[in-house]
């Protein structure tokens, strides 16, 4: 810092003047913010010290004045000072920055000084103007040691790639981890371009420029991507091209942090790769246990070419039926994102419709679906499914009695606990399915838990393995419901 | 006279239930390929005018391009019968071609009303 203008020289016109300027001249010389040491030219004896040059030397006043310079130069070890009559002969400003001189309490100081040489009157005399620089100094060296230690830092990091670029793209810096991770020393790398850094594809396209850009344009960019090192090989990389700027936003250049992500990202690929091959494996499993339930549908169908008796067709249709309500499950399942749960609401209507479809006569019955959304996984699903198919398939072939009328099937959720007559409790809530016909309904003292006909058996034991409750509601028509508490999360057994 | 029908499924006893039933529907079986290349062969022998089929089959060649390669060059109709329709169903490739698709298990009224629609569409 050059601060020579604002070093004070006395004016030498207290000489020539009257009182007044003698006064401001004092006070100036008693105020100043820098010491000054007057000398006579020819006798070398300091004539006069202001006090801010005691305080910064630590010698009273009248310790210093009437000595010789060169006493005084002893004292303060200073060869400078003592030469300062010397070397004001051969130059009219003789300065010295950072001088060290010696306090009486013999610490150091570190002043700038600007000697220059006046007349008063006929006398010549040397003016020492002495500023304390410690200050300065210290602040200074602060300076040095905090850049010295991030320095040290930034080099030392081994586990991270820290480099520096510029504006154009060329390495100005390059630390332990970015030698222990690329390859390059950092004397080779320093002044090449970072393009070198990437692999050869991302080159062709542009990837080091655009990277560039973004950081200048965005402030960062960040990337995942693989990288080159000097001798070839190849490691996927995380990493942040940061833009540097100096306090008017010029751009510096960028900084770049990079780390070898490779294990990670195998590892992740790896994860990935095995979610993919089971999610496949499942898919395969569906699809091989719909092919096999279609060639047991088959072998039915083949088997009932052998016999004409109507009650032994109809036995062998019904289980076709059956069959195809769990194949059903097993075709939304494979469709379904997590390849365990189905949504059971447009099953239900599926299986309404396809139902009525098949076994209606054509315009004769008139169908009424109410279902909500409700996730249900395979251990569910699939006695749900049949209970389902035998309600609907009860109501159309029997329900209806004429086979004309209305076919009601609904399901819905109900939050809370469920109290069945077991006393089960669900969390999740409850789901229930009801369908209801506008036939002529049920026989009276009709018990779905003594009835010979398999299609109730099934209701009851699926609603059993349901830990679920079978209504029979009131009429007109026949209402049967079946109520059960929600399991969340496949693979759960119900017991019983 | 009755209408000629191919049916390319490689689970015999499948192949053999829908020929049953197409049988009693009083189509006309010209033959059953397990593959489909021999699907090919066999709709090139047989001219049938419709053709039932599975896509997973016997070979390299899926159901799906034989159906294709017939139709081409026979003008048959197509049947495909899938363990899962209602994914094939949701392609948008196929949804635009003019074929027909059930699922497995079908019922025989589940084949019949296809085969129906199949000839209403002409």
């Amino acid at each position: 810092m050059d601060h020579s203008n604002n070093l004070q020289s006395p004016n030498p016109a207290p000489t020539s003047s009257g009182d007044m300027g003698e006064i401001r001249f004092r006070r100036l010389f008693e105020t100043a913010k820098d010491g000054i040491v007057v000398v006579d030219v020819d006798s070398g004896i300091v004539q006069d010290v202001n006090p801010r040059f005691g305080t910064l030397t630590g010698y009273a006043r009248e310790e210093l004045e009437g000595k010789s310079i060169d006493e005084v130069g002893r004292l303060l070890d200073s060869p400078q000072i003592a030469a300062v009559i010397t070397s004001t002969r051969q130059s009219d400003i003789v300065r010295h920055d950072e001088l060290a001189v010696k306090r009486k309490d013999q610490r150091l100081a570190h002043v700038d000084i600007v000697a220059n040489s006046y007349t008063v009157g006929p006398q010549p005399v040397v003016q020492l103007n002495v500023r304390d620089v410690s200050p300065r100094r210290e602040a200074a060296r602060a300076l040095r040691e905090s850049e010295e230690r991030f320095r040290l830092f930034v080099e030392s990091v081994s586990d991270y790639a820290m480099f520096q670029i510029d504006r154009a793209g060329r390495i100005l810096t390059w630390n332990a981890g970015a030698e222990r991770l690329l390859g390059w020393a950092e004397a080779e790398a320093v002044g090449k371009d970072v393009s070198m850094l990437f692999v050869p594809e991302d080159v062709i396209r542009g990837e080091p420029e655009r990277e560039i850009e973004t950081a200048r344009r965005t402030g960062r960019a960040e990337d995942e991507r693989w990288h080159k090192r000097k001798d070839g090989s190849r490691f996927f990389a995380s990493g942040v091209l940061t833009q540097l700027r100096d306090e008017e936003a010029n751009l510096l250049g960028f900084a770049k942090i990079m780390r070898d992500i490779t294990a990670r990202k195998e590892q992740e690929d790896q994860l990935r790769r095995s979610v993919e091959e089971k999610s496949t494996l499942v898919r395969e499993i569906h699809h091989r246990v719909k092919n096999n339930l279609q060639v047991i549908v088959s072998l039915l169908s083949l088997q009932s070419n052998y016999t004409d008796d109507p009650k032994t067709l109809a036995a062998f249709e019904e289980t076709q039926g059956r069959v195809q309500a769990i194949a059903r499950i097993h075709e939304r399942l494979y469709a379904s994102d997590d390849l365990a749960e189905v949504e059971f609401g447009s099953y239900l209507a599926n299986l309404t419709e396809e139902l009525v479809a098949l076994h209606a006569a054509a315009d004769r019955v008139s169908c009424q679906i109410n279902v909500e959304d409700l996730v249900l996984n395979i251990e569910q699903a699939i006695p749900l499914g049949l209970i389902a198919n035998e309600l609907i398939l009860n109501s159309l072939k029997h329900g209806l009695g004429d086979g004309t009328g209305t076919l009601t099937v609904l399901l819905s959720y109900v939050p809370g606990s469920y109290d069945a007559d077991a006393g089960q409790t669900a969390d999740d809530g409850w789901a229930q399915v009801s369908v209801r016909d506008t036939g002529p309904g049920l026989p009276t003292g009709f018990d779905p838990f003594r009835t010979s006909s398999l299609g109730f058996r099934l209701i009851t034991l699926l609603a059993r393995q349901l830990t679920g409750r079978l209504q029979i509601g009131e009429g007109p028509g026949t209402v049967i419901t079946v109520g059960f508490p929600l399991r969340v999360g496949a693979g759960e057994r119900s017991p019983g | 006279m009755s209408r000629r029908v191919l049916i390319v499924e490689d689970e015999q006893i499948v192949a053999a239930d829908l020929e049953s039933k197409l049988t009693r529907m009083g189509y006309s079986v010209v033959g059953t390929a397990a593959s489909g290349e021999e699907a090919i062969r066999l709709a090139g022998e047989e001219k049938p005018e419709i053709v039932v089929m599975d896509i997973q089959l016997q070979g390299a060649m899926k159901g799906t391009e034989a159906a294709e390669q017939i139709q081409r060059d026979l003008g048959a109709k197509i049947l495909l019968v899938t363990a899962f329709a209602g994914v094939f169903a949701r392609d948008p490739k196929f949804r635009r071609l003019p074929w027909k698709c059930i699922s497995k298990p079908f019922s025989a009224v589940q084949l019949r009303s296809a085969l129906d629609e199949m000839a209403r569409d002409g």
